[in-house]
């Protein structure tokens, strides 16, 4: 008994959108693993709930043309098995890896994942990282934001009312690029993070110059951040393991932790700091080897 | 308060409710369908006891909405088994000691169950990261991943398989 | 037919699978949670939104008039009903003050969970603020608030010392303690700080009371001790004892907390008030909140010792948080006394303990109570002083260690000592001697722990059939000890096959006396009491072939003779330990009953840029005298492990601005399969002089070296000493 009167399995975007424009106190419902508890904790009390999972234009993952387009209701599940992840975007199944457990990841999308805009979520700072974007159907129609302007503050995003996301679209990368993700927490498992990063490294043909960069930081400010002061200390660069370390500084020393249960501030600045070295590091690692292996 | 039918089968056999809309599968599973063997610990999907598997697949029936496994296939510990012979993982779980207070036992069998549909005979590495969901406070794990890698090994040696 | 009894097998110390392992891996098993009752209410307990105030007004009008509320009662409505069990002082209802965030003001039956749950929030409270204490510096400050200041007028047991917001002063003092720290070579000092943890057992606490047409109660609860619940609701309702029926059901994990009244007296209460049978069930957020964790605690540590590493005396000063009532904490802060100074040798002793008021929920027993505190301290402390003074960390503990016929803390003959071996069995299988590698550190740590005396009693019946039914007031709390250890007990010695045997158990009514599943006792006590059961049988049958040797050779066949079931009973209480009384005050424990000996080893990775600490290998080293059932001592030991890791690296009950600031398993972190390696558990049979074929208490010793062996390693691997748990990245960062 929460208070939620109705269940909707609209099977078009627009029959979702109409819906939820038609009743401000409906809710899109994803995958649910933090709605369910959100509602369970009476923290949300929607009247109704907006299912998209039967929507099947959500469920595609396909690389089309430049970019990967992955459905908002890819679970994370299906981007830790699907091969699309394999190489230069592999972050992506490394933090789909680390969210929850089995059971959170079989139901749990990426699209919940973003909208529902938790500083901590695991798969924000890889997309930040990727400069991706995320379309949004609404009752104003379509649009396509990037994720660096999804995230607006804690728990707000550039949702307006009837909006859903409907995929994210990643630049698919040259072969000479890499990626990673690294997550501090307490435990291995079932884990909201101290702090978490997300690095994209891409290498010019000398196999050294850095030509792009994304660095996403997660749980150290009040949205997920793209740390753009930190990429610009790479981007055109030779990269050396120094400049990585200076890039690091300037990612801990631009994000605004807080202190919380899980840490203090100053922990977790100095973490960030350590995590963002060492995310850089394996892109880069991976950037290398790719650019030196077979390109697919 | 309204109610919305619903369909789905449990343990194979056909199952029809009417619910309120925001019911969960947990609390459908338990109050209205007698199934006890699904546990409730957390109520937020932290601890796994209530982990059923819906089309093979593990969710936490505490956090998952009962509209949600509409017409489609919900399996739980009691529904593992055929006739008297336990499934490998219950067998596996009864000889390698990995039952104490058994609380937690019929999520983590069922998330085992699930892991070795997808992976015949998984490490011990493997069965930690599968079962990061369960929590149990008894057995310190130990038995449980010595029976999850058993029953594994068991597997592939099925001669049917 | 072959009778049974001529059966030579032997069960005792093979891995007999346990009775009820095939109901629980089909679910099949009913918990108290599945136990439901015709025409049953559902109860919900309104609870303070603050920490410490007077209640000024309760307002029930708006939650007695929604449909389907049948009884809500206040603390006005009730008698002077009080817990706990060693000091008076917790009214079940606040009658006209509230002392933490949490505490029961009302408690409503209706129709359904949620109508009681939407009546109780329906209920209006109106208090007076109060300033509050919410540490033991608080408490103990000058001009500190009394939480009870009518606390003189309260019963208490005779061994509890109290003072004003000091609930309890236990104390141990043997020998010249002054003199020799000041002669000694080398004095430690040290501070030490614990964290509040839960036991967190999976299932709840549930409990359903219903009325009986004679006017009894009948009550059952997922309880560890029925015949101490039903003490407890005697004492506390006014009720005569044998108006009291307690059935325990099937256990989802007790860990010390299902051993007072917890949800039962409301269930009683709201049950004669209604007719109906009442149910209440704790939801995660109330066990969180409003039960009897483990409290947190304060130690000031002093030792002194000669220049080789010869421990000389020990002098400490713990203080634990207890929170607002009472509960098992007076006892509880008795056992630092015992357990503080470890297995070694000492030539004078001094712990001074105080269990302390503050304004959080009471404390209570979880499982090694009092103990994980003290022995964090004082294991910690040993591998600094064997750092400062250059001797190996084994070596310092093989030296001081204890032997037969040495004397404990309070002057008790140590016999069964077996602490040497556990050190060089767990040393050897972490690899103690082999350099671990960079960041990489190993550690270990000891401990001693009593098998609790006090009661048991078996009955075993036996048909013409063949079949026996085990009759114990034993509780099955998932451990083994009765579903296992007692039947495998019974099997050898009527000479028959387990598979014949079932039980029946833990119910006031139909079972004979236990004190329950506490203090590791289980197996030990209900063993003894099976074993004298099973030669009052054994000597029945005896007696009947001297009468008539042409008469039946089993038990069986005596039993088709006489066409009747034989019926053999059998109870224990442990001997008392003597010790020196002269050297305690304030204790209820004043010796360890046939103690048993741990070493716990492991290794460690720590990440000396984020201060990660990774748990590589733990081996676990106990003497268990002598193994019943090898498969469920090691998955006990492993599980208490775990446990203990637990609250090393994991957990911690926080509160914050008064409240507890993580009620949930999100924030509360217990340990997950993936944080944690393999327990190699080793079980070294040093046998007992009481325990059944000289077993000793096994379920609780091995969650207490935890701490402080993960503590070592860490220092090991970084030479960075944490002296307060847990033990996260950011302690070990803020600690170089």
């Amino acid at each position: 008994m929460n208070g939620v009167g109705a269940f909707h399995e609209p099977s078009t975007v627009d029959e979702a959108v109409t819906l939820l424009a038609g009743s401000p106190d409906a809710v899109p419902l994803a995958g649910g693993t933090d709605l369910g508890v959100q509602i369970r904790r009476g923290k949300v009390r929607p009247t109704a709930l907006v299912a998209l999972h039967k929507i099947d234009d959500l469920h595609r993952l396909a690389v089309a043309g430049d970019e990967v387009v992955i459905g908002s209701g890819v679970t994370h599940r299906r981007i830790e098995r699907s091969a699309i992840f394999d190489g230069a975007l592999v972050a992506l199944r490394e933090a789909c890896e680390t969210v929850g457990a089995v059971q959170t990841r079989t139901v749990g999308t990426i699209g919940g994942n973003l909208a529902n805009a938790s500083p901590a979520a695991d798969t924000a700072p890889v997309l930040l990282a990727f400069g991706a974007t995320v379309d949004i159907s609404g009752p104003t129609g379509n649009r396509n934001v990037g994720v660096d302007q999804f995230f607006l503050g804690y728990r707000r995003t550039a949702l307006s009312a009837g909006d859903i996301i409907t995929a994210v679209r990643c630049p698919v990368s040259t072969t000479d690029a890499g990626s990673a993700f690294l997550k501090l927490g307490r435990r291995r498992a079932m884990e909201i993070s101290i702090s978490c990063a997300a690095a994209f490294v891409q290498l010019g043909e000398d196999g050294e110059t850095c030509t792009a960069a994304g660095i996403g930081l997660g749980s150290v400010s009040p949205t997920a951040i793209r740390a753009t002061a930190a990429e610009a200390v790479l981007i055109g660069n030779p990269v050396t393991d120094e400049l990585l370390r200076a890039a690091a500084g300037v990612a801990a020393t631009h994000c605004s932790p807080v202190d919380d249960i899980r840490a203090t501030a100053a922990y977790r600045r100095q973490v960030t700091r350590v995590l963002v070295h060492r995310v850089l590091r394996l892109a880069l690692d991976r950037a290398q080897t790719r650019g030196k292996g077979t390109p697919q | 308060m309204n109610l919305t039918p619903l369909r789905f089968t449990v343990n194979g056999k056909p199952c029809a409710v009417e619910v309120p809309p925001g019911s969960y599968l947990l609390d459908v599973l338990r109050d209205n369908l007698g199934q006890l063997e699904v546990k409730e610990a957390c109520d937020e999907g932290e601890c796994g006891a209530c982990t059923v598997l819906v089309d093979g697949e593990p969710v936490d029936s505490c956090i998952y909405f009962c509209a949600q496994a509409q017409r489609r296939a919900v399996t739980t510990a009691a529904g593992l088994a055929e006739g008297d012979t336990l499934h490998p993982v219950q067998q596996a779980f009864v000889d390698h000691g990995a039952v104490q207070c058994g609380f937690c036992t019929p999520g983590f069998v069922v998330a085992a169950a699930a892991l070795l549909d997808e992976n015949p005979s998984p490490t011990e590495a493997e069965v930690r990261t599968a079962l990061a969901g369960n929590l149990c406070r008894c057995t310190g794990y130990t038995n449980i991943v010595r029976a999850v890698v058993a029953a594994g090994e068991r597997a592939t040696e099925d001669p049917i398989a | 037919m072959p009778e049974p009894e001529c059966e030579d097998r032997r069960h005792v110390g093979r891995p007999v699978v346990r009775g009820d392992a095939i109901a629980k891996v089909t679910g099949q098993f009913e918990y108290g949670v599945d136990v439901s009752k015709p025409g049953m209410l559902h109860a919900k307990v309104r609870r303070s939104e603050i920490q410490h105030g007077l209640l000024r007004r309760v307002d029930v009008t708006a939650a007695k008039a929604m449909n389907g509320v049948h009884a809500v009662l206040t603390g006005g409505d009730i008698g002077d009903f009080r817990a706990s069990r060693f000091v008076r002082d917790e009214p079940i209802l606040a009658k006209d003050r509230v002392r933490y965030h949490g505490e029961p003001v009302a408690v409503v039956a209706a129709e359904t969970p949620a109508i009681a749950e939407a009546a109780a929030a329906l209920i209006e409270v109106d208090y007076e603020p109060l300033p509050a204490v919410n540490s033991v510096t608080d408490a103990l400050a000058p001009d500190a608030p009394l939480l009870h200041p009518d606390w003189e007028s309260y019963w208490a047991a005779p061994v509890v010392r109290r003072s004003g917001n000091i609930l309890n002063h236990a104390s141990l003092q043997r020998g010249d303690v002054d003199g020799i720290f000041a002669g000694a070579a080398r004095v430690f000092e040290d501070t030490y700080v614990t964290q509040m943890v839960h036991q967190a057992s999976l299932e709840g606490r549930v409990a359903i009371a219903e009325v009986e047409p004679g006017g009894g109660v009948h009550v059952t609860s997922s309880h560890q001790y029925p015949f101490g619940l039903r003490q407890d609701l005697s004492d506390i309702l006014h009720l005569p004892l044998e108006s009291i029926r307690v059935s325990a059901t099937g256990h989802g994990g007790g860990f010390g907390g299902k051993l007072y009244a917890g949800v039962e007296p409301y269930c009683v209460l709201l049950a004669q008030h209604t007719g109906r049978p009442v149910r209440l069930a704790y939801t995660r957020e109330e066990e969180l909140i409003a039960t009897s964790p483990r409290m947190g605690a304060t130690v000031h540590l002093r030792t002194a010792v000669d220049a080789s590493g010869r421990l000389l005396a020990r002098d400490a000063t713990v203080h634990y948080d207890c929170g607002a009532y009472s509960e098992s904490s007076p006892v509880v802060v008795g056992i630092a006394l015992l357990a503080l100074p470890g297995p070694y040798r000492w030539e004078a002793l001094r712990v001074n303990s105080y269990a302390v008021y503050t304004n959080k929920a009471n404390c209570g027993s979880f499982r090694g109570p009092g103990a994980p505190q003290v022995v964090f301290a004082g294991e910690s402390q040993l591998d600094q002083i064997a750092g400062e003074l250059g001797v190996d960390p084994l070596r310092l503990r093989l030296d001081n260690a204890v032997r037969d016929g040495d004397l404990g803390p309070t002057g008790q003959v140590l016999t069964g000592v077996s602490l040497t071996e556990t050190l060089h069995r767990a040393a050897d299988a972490i690899g103690w001697t082999e350099k671990a590698g960079a960041n990489r550190g190993k550690g270990l740590a000891c401990c001693w722990w009593t098998t609790t005396g006090g009661p048991s009693s078996a009955e075993i019946r036996v048909g013409g059939d063949g079949n026996v039914v085990l009759v114990t007031g034993a509780t099955e709390i998932g451990t083994g000890a009765v579903e296992a250890g007692l039947v495998q007990i019974c099997a050898d010695e009527l000479g028959v096959s387990p598979d014949v045997i079932s039980v029946r158990s833990a119910d006031t009514a139909t079972t004979p006396y236990d004190m329950g599943a506490q203090g590791s006792r289980t197996l030990f006590q209900a063993g003894n009491a099976v074993i004298s059961a099973a030669a009052d049988l054994r000597s029945q049958l005896l007696a009947a072939t001297a009468a008539d040797p042409g008469t039946a050779t089993s038990l069986a066949g005596l039993a088709r003779l006489t066409g009747k079931e034989l019926v053999g009973t059998g109870t224990y209480t442990a001997p008392p330990t003597a010790f020196d009384e002269s050297t305690v005050a304030g204790a209820a424990l004043g010796a360890f009953n046939d103690p048993s000996f741990s070493t716990h080893a492991c290794e460690v990775q720590v990440d000396p840029d984020t201060g990660e600490v990774r748990l590589e290998r733990y081996v676990a080293v106990q003497d268990v005298g002598r193994v019943i059932n090898p498969t469920y001592a090691a998955g006990q030991i492993s599980g208490g492990a775990v446990q203990g890791i637990g609250q090393a690296l994991f957990e911690d009950l926080h509160y914050h601005d008064g409240r507890v600031a993580n009620p949930n398993f999100t924030d509360y972190k217990l340990p997950t399969i993936a944080d944690v390696p393999p327990v190699e558990t080793i079980l070294v049979e040093q046998p007992s002089i009481h325990g059944p074929y000289g077993a000793k208490g096994v379920g609780e010793p091995s969650i207490i070296p935890a701490a402080p062996a993960i503590a070592n390693a860490v220092a090991d691997a970084v030479g960075v000493r944490v002296r307060e748990l847990p033990i996260t990245g950011e302690r070990v960062m803020r600690a170089q």
